[in-house]
């Protein structure tokens, strides 16, 4: 019996011992007063929020329709990976970015682009097209569409702000329009604020 | 700890079996059914991701959520079930005790499997979870967790009753899979739901889970099966079988660390990456070890396993797969090879090789060396046997060497800002195409194990069905003509 003690203390300390130096020890090296959310970096205020109003629902409509299974939200570091050549950042993410998000999205492949700073590069009439349809927006994409997050409708007095501006084949019918779902309103808001504009002394910013 | 793991007496292994026959078969018939449900969805996932057009019209097929619904499957539905299937009969047989209480496990496998059930509906609603293997939604995490709590604790209890002191190589391995189960599962749900630790420590916390499923659990049964199968079926000794805990010791105090590897270069604490790549290169030491043990005896009876075929076809192929994924997670590791692969379908790729190519065929191999014990019948059709295994070899191959080689490509593209993304994403996607032909492959393979369990078990079924539908005119009188 001595040997299953044995065996069972073991297997129970080499857990332990993993998950309180990598876990425990990790979570308060970046719960430390280090990652404070908001400081002044060279006399600018910097405040890092977790997303917020729109932005945060936008984010699980993001969750729901598995983005993250084909996109990444880190950017690499200079010198590491391509990522700051292919300007998907001007600066690598660090864990203060992440510090307030009650959900990462830090994903694991890239079918697609980085989306750490995607709301630098495109404006919301962009984001609304490609959705409905990638492929009008980008030369070669195996991103399927969303257009179930669309709805055509019959305009009502003027046409709406945000109904799409589509063309050739897509165009709807005369007196239709094609506008986005709230939950597409929302999911635009997340990903147009996905933008490390800011310095951080751990992260300067290199172009 | 001697190999005599083949020396049973076999008076007593007829008891054990005929009280393990109930269990272990529920397990075994969900998992089985979660496999083909994974098969479909696999070859959906592959083919949707390089025709987005291909049933795109609704949301709940959406490729993010197929691709979720697809891993869940496998890895709760069919994985989970046959581990626990497995443990359960290589538990029972190697401490000799039969099965008591065996009720309680068939409520727990009721339990898990209708919990996964609405878990896979949620996902289909979007609920699904950001994280590799723990894509479910939070609401099934604590089911699940009692479950394999139960067959946990009933496991290690049936190690501790054991008729024979010595503890063999295979207990060694059930025990590091059945308490590190539960035990993840448990760091998952508070650290992710009831208590949510603050931003990047998720990914660590999501991606220690993961490897820790991968090598502790999976791991831990597949290598528990291979320790029992491949002296069993070949009735000889292991070579270098004193090395063997060595490769525990190792599992248990690297294997544990290895899993956050994979972050390397991203938002974390460097310290933590290095050792976690320090813990994947020394891992390379169980890998030495079990290719000795596994590898070395296989090789000395070449001509057994191939005259033989089926379960030691599948324990040979686990068991070079295992090295291969083993040199691969040494590699990965590195930061400059982990600077092209990160990200890309590679990875993919080496986590298939585990989860199928060493994981899915020594769970094949077990079924097909257990169920004919359990029912005292022959396979009715043998030679579906080998056809299931060259299928299914095709069928791997063709998702690993496109994967690897594709992946490959895809990362050194990315590293070349001149190439634009979009032509990497093209590229990829060719390679994703033989995945999806990989599917055919594996899901015929699928089909003639299942064509197989239930010819086998068609006696059974007919007579339960004669029981049910006989007309006794004068219950308790006489015997049926």
């Amino acid at each position: 019996m001595k040997t299953f003690a044995a065996l069972i203390a073991i297997v129970f300390f080499g857990i332990s011992i993993s998950w309180f130096c990598l876990l425990v020890r990790g979570a308060n090296f970046l719960n430390s007063t280090e990652l404070e959310p908001s400081l002044t970096v060279s006399g600018d205020d910097v405040v890092i929020t977790g997303g917020e109003g729109l932005a945060a629902q936008g984010k699980q409509v993001y969750r729901e329709l598995g983005c993250v299974m084909c996109h990444t939200q880190q950017v690499r570091r200079p010198g590491y990976g391509g990522d700051l050549d292919r300007d998907w950042g001007s600066r690598q993410s660090v864990p203060r970015d992440y510090v307030l998000q009650e959900q990462v999205m830090m994903g694991g492949k890239r079918i697609g682009p980085d989306l750490s700073n995607v709301g630098a590069r495109h404006d919301a009439a962009w984001f609304f097209a490609h959705l409905n349809n990638p492929g009008s927006r980008s030369d070669a994409t195996t991103m399927p569409s969303y257009s179930f997050l669309f709805s055509e409708r019959e305009v009502s007095g003027t046409s709406a702000a945000n109904a799409l501006d589509l063309q050739g084949n897509e165009t709807p019918a005369d007196g239709f329009e094609v506008v986005p779902s709230d939950r597409a309103v929302a999911l635009v808001a997340y990903l147009q604020s996905l933008n490390l504009d800011y310095d951080l002394p751990e992260s300067k910013r290199v172009k | 700890m001697t190999s005599k793991e083949y020396s049973l007496n076999s008076s007593g292994t007829s008891a054990i079996d005929n009280s393990l026959k109930a269990p272990v078969l529920v397990y075994m018939l969900s998992g089985l059914k979660w496999l083909i449900f994974a098969s479909v969805l696999g070859y959906l996932a592959s083919w949707k991701s390089h025709n987005q057009e291909f049933l795109n019209s609704w949301e709940f097929l959406t490729t993010g959520r197929v691709q979720a619904v697809y891993t869940a499957s496998f890895v709760y539905g069919f994985g989970c079930n046959l581990a626990f299937a497995t443990g359960i009969w290589l538990t029972s047989r190697l401490s000799g005790v039969a099965i008591r209480y065996n009720l309680v496990l068939i409520i727990a496998a009721v339990f898990w499997n209708v919990a996964l059930t609405i878990g896979v509906v949620g996902i289909f609603m979007g609920d699904l979870q950001v994280f590799e293997y723990l894509e479910l939604p939070s609401y099934v995490g604590f089911p699940l967790l009692v479950s394999s709590l139960v067959v946990s604790v009933w496991g290690l209890i049936c190690i501790k009753e054991r008729t024979q002191p010595d503890l063999y190589v295979s207990q060694w391995f059930l025990v590091a899979a059945f308490l590190s189960f539960p035990w993840i599962q448990i760091v998952a749900q508070v650290m992710l739901v009831v208590n949510p630790v603050p931003g990047v420590v998720q990914a660590l916390v999501a991606n220690w889970f993961a490897g820790n499923l991968v090598w502790l659990w999976f791991g831990g049964i597949a290598v528990a099966g291979l320790y029992y199968l491949i002296p069993k079926e070949l009735g000889t000794a292991l070579q270098g079988y004193s090395l063997a805990k060595f490769a525990f010791l190792i599992m248990v105090f690297a294997g544990t660390w290895s899993g956050v590897a994979r972050l390397v270069g991203g938002p974390y604490p460097a310290w933590i990456l290095t050792a976690g790549i320090g813990a994947s290169i020394l891992m390379l030491i169980f890998f030495s070890i079990t290719a000795i043990n596994f590898l070395g005896t296989l090789w000395q009876n070449c001509s057994k396993v191939f005259d033989n075929g089926g379960v030691l076809l599948f324990a040979g192929f686990a068991s070079l797969a295992l090295l291969v994924s083993g040199v691969g997670v040494a590699l990965l590791s590195l930061r400059g090879v982990a600077e092209v692969s990160q990200f890309t379908i590679l990875l993919e790729a080496h986590r298939f090789l585990i989860l199928y190519g060493v994981f899915s065929m020594t769970m094949f191999a077990l079924i097909y060396h257990m169920l004919p014990k359990i029912l005292g019948r022959d396979w009715p059709m043998d030679f579906l046997v080998n056809s299931h295994f060259w299928i299914a070899f095709v069928g791997i191959v063709l998702v690993v060497v496109p994967l690897t080689v594709g992946g490959w490509k895809q990362g050194s593209a990315m590293l070349d800002a001149s190439i634009p993304i979009s032509e990497i994403v093209q590229t990829t996607s060719y390679f994703m195409v033989a995945r999806s032909m990989a599917w055919i492959f594996l899901t015929l393979s699928h089909l003639a194990l299942i064509l197989n369990v239930f010819l086998i078990l068609k006696p059974d079924c007919d007579s339960f069905i004669e029981e049910l539908t006989r007309t006794d005119p004068e219950p308790g009188e006489g015997v049926e003509s």
